[in-house]
């Protein structure tokens, strides 16, 4: 079995009493897109911060490609390619003098050539001799994934690099993203608030609340068995309200009502409201979205 | 060391390109300019023959003949207006732009960052004066038809280094203030306001502590006297404005014998030789000294509080 691109062990970071993250532990396989999830201060920003080295943990460890964090950093940071969602480029540079600041910090040869490369492949080759500063968000991240391209990273670390960007742009560096990683077999973390996006891209997923990893594992492994039954009713009585309760949790929305289980219960569903003597237009079954799982994990 | 002559030389192009240094520099030259051509035609009006020889060159620069504001006054201003404008974002703002972040997450090592910051603006600063110097001479040596003597040329040379340490005395202290807070605004307003504070406020402070301190009347013993006045240049020191007037002015007149107390008094008398270089770097090495010590603490104390400094992607 080969060793993971990149693995979080017993990491914490306590602030003055305040511990922001609590002995997180993770395996991420070398290839992966992974999605780091979680409210404001769940602790994604400092773990992200912790596995570039910004940031000193206060206990544990993380190993990029095989370079312990705490003992090398400078060698973990070789391996890892940086896009916040403010990339930080100098506006009063090119993109050109922006890419080649990166290729000389990294000691890259024959940069011209690569710089080249990395513009193309993000669409950007028309735009390198303009100043950054006239470039609109999407193209700044564009620009920040040609930066990772060009220090050849091991692993591209995104802290939520598609926020403030119009759908389409987004839907755009997502598809990069994903052919990077298919392609040049990057593996990628990205921390998101937009669920949609993460389920689309993502092979794994953490969610991550007060500090600590509260769920991980694919879309699948997170879902299990879980099902909804929704159907559609004319009007529905109390009492078939709490008859559907015993089958698991119930929630209403006009007209609607979603009956969420660990097994297929359609039928029994069916039953209670035909007893019921209630009028059903619909029924379906699907399996929860990363947003239902997110919003019950997290409350 | 690849990834501070990097920093360095991608500080070395924000600054010769930016805006501000831009300003400032034609500022300091207009200015050097200007006093220069002020200080010949008063020079002219004064007469030559009033000066020594050795020394003619050098009124030009000191002023002595001239009632405006000399060029060694508006260089002391400009020199720490220079120093204070490259040092007092140095750090904040990358922070701030999220840049920090980018070169924190390359594979150089966190004090590398600083010291390119630190020897960009050194060499920057150096440049600068350097070559506002060279135009002041030489727009002097057109002026007068003559140039400087050969002790004349080391003044003006020692007096340019001189120059370029206070200016990094500001730097130093700009980028200190920069390190600390976090906020633009904040480092740029302490720098300011400590400015105007050593630049303005240093020698009435120095009097006024040195009379509490030693209180004298005009009948106390010249001894008290004495140890008052020791007492209150001892003080207005601190202030590195005070220091390189000092330094300056015994730079550019041969005739200055000493900085201590008698030297107020001493400076316009006529002396039966004029100092020799050496000497005079006798007289000004503490000065020299204390400008190296201030700048080794304002870096020391930047470098301390970088290195602790926690720089996050993102601030929530």
């Amino acid at each position: 079995m080969t060793e993971p691109a990149v693995k979080l062990i017993n990491l914490r970071k306590q602030y003055n009493g305040f511990v922001a993250v609590d002995n997180v532990n993770l395996e991420i396989n070398r290839g992966e897109i992974f999605g780091l999830l979680g409210p404001n201060g769940a602790g994604k920003t400092t773990t992200i911060s912790m596995i570039l080295g910004l940031v000193q943990p206060t206990r544990g460890d993380v190993i990029v490609d095989g370079y312990s964090v705490r003992r090398n950093p400078v060698e973990v940071r070789r391996r890892i390619g940086f896009l916040a969602e403010n990339p930080g480029f100098y506006e009063g540079m090119t993109a050109y003098e922006n890419l080649m600041l990166t290729a000389r910090l990294n000691g890259v040869k024959d940069a011209r050539r690569r710089i080249g490369e990395a513009v193309r492949q993000v669409g950007l080759a028309d735009w390198l001799y303009e100043e950054v500063g006239k470039f609109s968000r999407g193209m700044k991240q564009r620009l920040g994934i040609a930066d990772a391209l060009i220090k050849d990273a091991k692993v591209l670390v995104l802290d939520e690099p598609t926020s403030g960007i119009d759908p389409r742009g987004a839907e755009e560096i997502l598809e990069l993203i994903r052919q990077l990683s298919k392609q040049n077999g990057i593996t990628v973390i990205m921390s998101s608030h937009l669920l949609h996006q993460v389920e689309v891209i993502c092979d794994k997923v953490a969610i991550m609340n007060r500090g600590r990893i509260i769920a991980s594992g694919t879309l699948k492994d997170l879902i299990g068995d879980r099902q909804l039954v929704t159907v559609e009713v004319d009007n529905i009585t109390s009492e078939a309200v709490e008859k559907l309760r015993k089958l698991g949790n119930v929630s209403q929305e006009q007209g609607r009502i979603t009956v969420e289980a660990h097994s297929d219960i359609r039928h029994e569903v069916a039953k209670i409201l035909y007893e019921s003597r209630v009028l059903v237009k619909g029924l379906s079954v699907s399996h929860p979205r990363l947003y239902e799982i997110y919003r019950d994990l997290v409350s | 060391m690849r990834g501070s002559t990097v920093i360095i030389q991608k500080e070395l192009a924000e600054n010769f390109t930016s805006k501000r240094f831009i300003t400032t520099y034609i500022l300091i030259f207009l200015s050097s300019v200007a006093t220069a051509f002020l200080g010949f035609q008063e020079l002219a009006q004064v007469g030559l023959t009033k000066f020594e020889s050795d020394v003619i060159f050098l009124v030009l620069f000191s002023g002595a003949a001239s009632p405006t504001p000399s060029f060694i006054f508006f260089l002391s201003v400009l020199a720490s207006i220079l120093g204070i404008a490259l040092g007092f974002d140095a750090v904040n703002r990358e922070i701030a732009s999220g840049s920090m972040v980018r070169l924190l997450s390359n594979p150089i090592y966190r004090d590398s960052i600083l010291v390119g910051k630190i020897i960009g603006g050194f060499i920057t600063i150096a440049l600068v004066i350097g070559s506002i110097m060279g135009i002041t001479t030489g727009v002097d040596i057109l002026l007068a038809g003559f140039g400087p003597t050969l002790d004349g040329a080391l003044r003006i040379f020692y007096f340019t280094l001189a120059t370029i340490l206070y200016a990094w005395i500001w730097f130093s202290m700009a980028l200190f203030f920069s390190t600390v807070f976090n906020r633009i605004a904040t480092s740029a307003l302490t720098s300011l306001a400590a400015w105007i504070f050593l630049s303005f406020f240093t020698g009435m402070l120095a009097s006024v502590m040195a009379q509490i301190l030693i209180p004298v009347t005009i009948f106390s013993p010249p001894e008290a006297l004495i140890a008052r006045e020791e007492l209150r240049l001892a003080l207005s020191r601190i202030s590195p404005s005070v220091l390189f007037t000092e330094v300056a002015s015994a730079l550019l007149n041969p005739q200055i014998r000493t900085l201590g107390p008698i030297y107020i008094y001493s400076r316009d008398l006529p002396t039966p030789t004029p100092l020799t270089i050496d000497d005079t770097l006798f007289i000004i090495w503490p000065h020299i000294a204390a400008f190296i010590a201030e700048i080794t603490i304002f870096l020391t104390l930047a470098y301390i509080l970088f290195m602790r400094k926690e720089i996050r992607t993102r601030f929530e």
